[in-house]
């Protein structure tokens, strides 16, 4: 599309183009700044087809997805790469995780065809029943768990955190449902897992050369308090009471609430302002250009500090300018040193605040 | 008595980006993760071992510079990118000095920025030839630095562990990258997020790796009660050593509140000319499409926790980072004083780890800090030494044996960070494709050409899916735009090169792009994958 072919098209035509192209425009628009506009547009589309703009998009979204600038290779086009991943994979299956020593994480799918021969057999695959082995120091069979107990879910999730009652356990998950005279149909069984230990150990050390050691009480409860940071050093800066966000908390040894905060990894370092709510805000500044032209082979200096020139003689130079006044003297000098020209602004800017 | 002991110290710098390269676009913003540590961290750090050098200092450094970053550093296009973009910053910075005459408080702060910046320019041309890779290496050959590995993608493993083969392919494939990048094999590894669960040490003992780290609970409920705290180092019952975290160290560096870091005479991070100035002088600096973003010239220091700011004071600031400097050692000599009395005739260490990126990037006067934290070291008359993990095996080789507690450096300890409402939905796809991977590699053992790339560009497309830091990102809540879609596209590149594998059906042109845009690894061997 050329200049030529817009100029034959009516005005409602070209708002039609300049709307497809994702442009704003009023009616006010000449035709002849409509025209300009178009094909200021086109000139930077990839191909000269007019295309459907893509949406508006958020300036987060923008710098995912920056526009390739003109004359660079476009990417080769990928089939559909961002498009959304499936829900599942025709699998029967759960998966157990551990979160942490109290928390168990689990995922599940149940394929069609096997809701499909459960609802043949008249179950509820409505509402799977997860049922929570405590299989610690057990060759798990299915029937000889230490202990279990059962959460009750439903058709709209297929994920769920657990709470156990005891840290450092041996845990496996049935997912299944349950018949109506309560009995519990097996549909997947997951892997198993090991939830981590809360407290230290109390089984004694063995050092490599051998020979046990049993510790002190108070030698460990030292080196403990030692680890945690729970003497003070001395910070320079502020009190010998660390900050309570900070402190080793409650009873037991209390790590997984302070030894690992959020402040000692790396998470503290996320971008995130932590400031006071600034309000309605007006900030303004003002900045100074100054510029200008002379002989291209003069020596330039203003405030008698050298300026470059561009090669055609022109110059400027931008200035934060504060309140006050400003004397600044722009001096040429020719390229033989006989004539010598100044020129000197006086700007003075004062600020009123009402 | 206790005066003879020795006493260590390691100093542990985590260096890791997630892998971020888009030849796809001109300007990319996430691209600028690395242009920015690059000038604020990785130069600054190898400055400081240069004039450590130079001064005849001795020092030990360990550093985990992770396979993504890695490659980031080797990789041509990036390196090329990142020359113009120092030239960016030199001609801003030209300008600022111009710009700031009338505003003595800012226009010293101008000069600093474009002395460093041609300093940043200067180094990575011309002395390291546009690969900082070599600048560390002849480090590591001159003995004073450390380097480790990492998972090669920098993945959370506790949460893979039902994938043994996916968790091995982390660890081979970072250790055959590292032999590229440094021409020996690693002896230690920084674990992605300091992640660890009972059993992993099989895979970096296949791998010849001899300790890894874990967070202080790691250690401290260990499957015995240790002896020495995280003073000492456990042995796996395979006799892989295990560090853990020092605590009160981590938090005087780390800690927001009370750490060094947050003093007011430190420079402020979130005041950047990008946001500041006028938008039509600011524009050829900042991303094409007129967004917004940091530049690196930053004129403000803390002061507080108010909107106002005082300017930035650099001599002020540097005097601030000795004193913390001298602080930090001084409360290092106090813990081991303690720690020698308890310990009886063991030489205790402490092992302070933290994000390289911390040191510069965050923390403006980090890298100083660091200097002057050596060359105080150096020169002290007191016991306490810098040590590397591996010559404190050596000197100290009988250790405890007992296994480490599953555990991580994530807040709250455990796994919670990477497995939570906004980041949990990841789980079953990245299952589900190493499943499929696995499942590839058993039944093309002997693939060759196209085949074999697409295998290999499979595994990669893995690996990039399972680095921690999009899980990580989701959590914290800014830029989960971008961790999203990267999740997203690489399970799909995955998925869509799994059925082409399968149905032999391999199309070239979008193996091309994919190798084209995923470069890391160019020496991945997919069977790392088989049973």
């Amino acid at each position: 599309m050329d200049k030529t072919t817009l100029k034959q098209k009516s005005k409602k035509e070209l708002l039609n183009i300049a709307a497809e192209l994702g442009l704003k425009t009023t009616a006010r628009h000449t035709i002849d700044k409509l025209i300009e506009e178009i094909l200021q547009a086109l000139a930077k589309e990839k191909t000269p087809s007019i295309k459907k703009p893509a949406a508006q998009k958020s300036p987060k979204a923008a710098a995912l997805s920056p526009q390739p600038k003109k004359g660079t290779p476009s990417p080769l086009p990928l089939h559909n790469e961002d498009r959304e991943l499936p829900r599942g994979y025709g699998d029967t299956k759960i998966v157990a995780m551990v979160r942490d020593p109290r928390w168990i994480f689990a995922y599940w799918e149940i394929s069609h065809e096997k809701k499909t021969i459960l609802s043949k057999m008249g179950l509820n695959v409505k509402r799977p029943i997860l049922r929570i082995y405590d299989i610690t120091d057990v060759v798990f069979d299915g029937f000889n768990a230490n202990s279990f107990f059962e959460i009750e879910t439903n058709e709209t999730t297929d994920n769920w955190y657990i709470h156990t009652p005891m840290a450092a356990r041996t845990w496996c998950i049935d997912l299944g449902v349950k018949t109506s005279d309560g009995s519990f149909i097996l549909i997947a069984r997951s892997n198993t897992i090991v939830t981590p230990r809360e407290l230290p150990s109390e089984q004694q050390a063995v050092t490599e050369g051998g020979g046990s050691w049993i510790p002190g009480e108070s030698v460990f409860q030292k080196m403990r308090a030692i680890t945690e940071g729970a003497f003070s050093w001395g910070d320079p800066e502020s009190s010998d009471e660390p900050s309570s966000g900070n402190r080793p908390q409650d009873m037991g040894f209390g790590f997984s609430s302070s030894l690992s905060s959020d402040i000692l990894s790396s998470s503290s370092l996320i971008p995130g302002h932590d400031c006071e709510d600034p309000g309605f805000r007006l900030l303004v500044h003002t900045e100074l250009i100054v510029f200008g032209l002379t002989e291209p082979d003069a020596d330039l200096t203003i405030q008698g500090k050298p300026v470059r020139l561009r090669p055609d003689g022109t110059f400027s130079i931008r200035f934060a300018l504060p309140d006050g006044e400003q004397v600044i003297p722009v001096r040429a000098v020719s390229v033989h040193g006989d004539t010598t020209r100044v020129i000197t602004p006086v700007i003075r800017r004062t600020t009123r605040e009402s | 008595m206790a005066k003879n002991i020795r006493r260590y110290l390691t100093l542990l710098l985590h260096a890791h980006l997630p892998f971020v390269r888009h030849p796809e676009y001109d300007d990319f913003l996430e691209e600028n993760w690395l242009y920015e540590t690059i000038t604020e961290t990785y130069i600054p750090l190898l400055d400081v071992f240069e004039g450590l050098e130079r001064d005849g200092i001795d020092f030990r450094i360990t550093m985990s510079i992770t396979p993504p970053l890695a490659n980031m550093l080797a990789d041509p296009m990036l390196q090329n990118r990142y020359l113009a973009h120092i030239h960016g910053l030199m001609e801003l910075s030209a300008k600022e000095i111009e710009r700031t005459r009338w505003m003595p408080e800012f226009h010293k702060t101008a000069q600093v920025y474009s002395q460093r910046f041609s300093r940043c320019r200067y180094l990575f041309e011309d002395v390291y030839n546009k690969n900082l890779l070599t600048g560390f290496r002849r480090f590591q050959e001159m003995g004073k630095l450390e380097i480790i590995t990492c998972g090669a993608t920098h993945a959370f493993l506790p949460l893979m562990d039902l994938y043994p083969n996916a968790v091995r392919a982390q660890i081979q494939i970072a250790k055959q990258d590292y032999e590229r990048h440094f021409g020996c094999p690693p002896n230690g590894i920084w674990n992605g997020e300091c992640g660890y669960y009972p059993g992993l040490e099989k895979h970096l003992e296949e791998a010849g790796i001899k300790y890894f780290f874990v967070d202080a609970h790691g250690i401290l409920y260990a499957d015995a009660l240790p002896r020495y705290g995280v003073f000492a180092p456990l042995y796996c019952p395979n006799r892989i050593a295990a560090f853990g975290r020092d605590l009160e160290s981590s938090r005087t560096v780390w800690s927001a509140e009370s750490g060094y870091p947050g003093d007011p005479d430190y420079r402020e991070f979130y005041r950047d000319i990008g946001f500041d100035l006028e938008f039509d002088y600011i524009k050829p600096y900042i991303h094409e499409s007129g967004l917004r973003t940091n530049t690196g010239i930053k004129y403000y220091r803390i002061t507080g926790k108010t909107m106002y700011k005082e300017p930035y004071n650099r001599e002020k600031a540097l005097a601030k980072a000795e004193i913390h400097a001298g602080d930090f050692l001084q409360n290092r000599e106090k813990q081991m004083e303690q720690l020698s009395d308890l310990m009886g005739g063991r030489a205790p260490i402490v092992v302070s780890p933290y994000d390289a990126e911390l040191f510069g990037h965050w923390w403006y006067e980090g890298p100083e800090f660091l200097d002057s934290l050596i060359r105080r070291i150096a020169q002290n008359t007191g016991t306490l030494e810098l040590i590397t993990p591996s010559e404190y095996l050596e000197r100290c080789p009988d250790q405890q044996v007992a296994q480490p507690s599953f555990s991580s450096w994530g807040n709250k300890g455990y796994s919670e960070v990477w497995l939570n409402e906004s980041n949990d939905w990841i789980y079953r796809h990245l299952h589900k494709a190493c499943e499929r991977m696995n499942e590839l590699a058993n039944t093309h053992r002997n693939a060759g050409g196209l085949e074999m790339r697409a295998l290999n560009q499979a595994a990669r497309e893995l690996l990039l899916a399972q680095s921690s830091d999009w899980a990580f990102i989701m959590k914290s809540n800014t830029m989960v735009e971008y961790a999203v879609k990267r999740t997203k596209r690489h399970i799909n590149h995955f998925t869509d090169l799994y059925y082409a594998i399968k149905g032999k059906n391999i199309d070239e042109d979008f193996l091309n792009t994919l190798e084209r845009r995923n470069t890391i690894f160019p020496g991945i061997d997919y069977r790392v994958y088989c049973d």
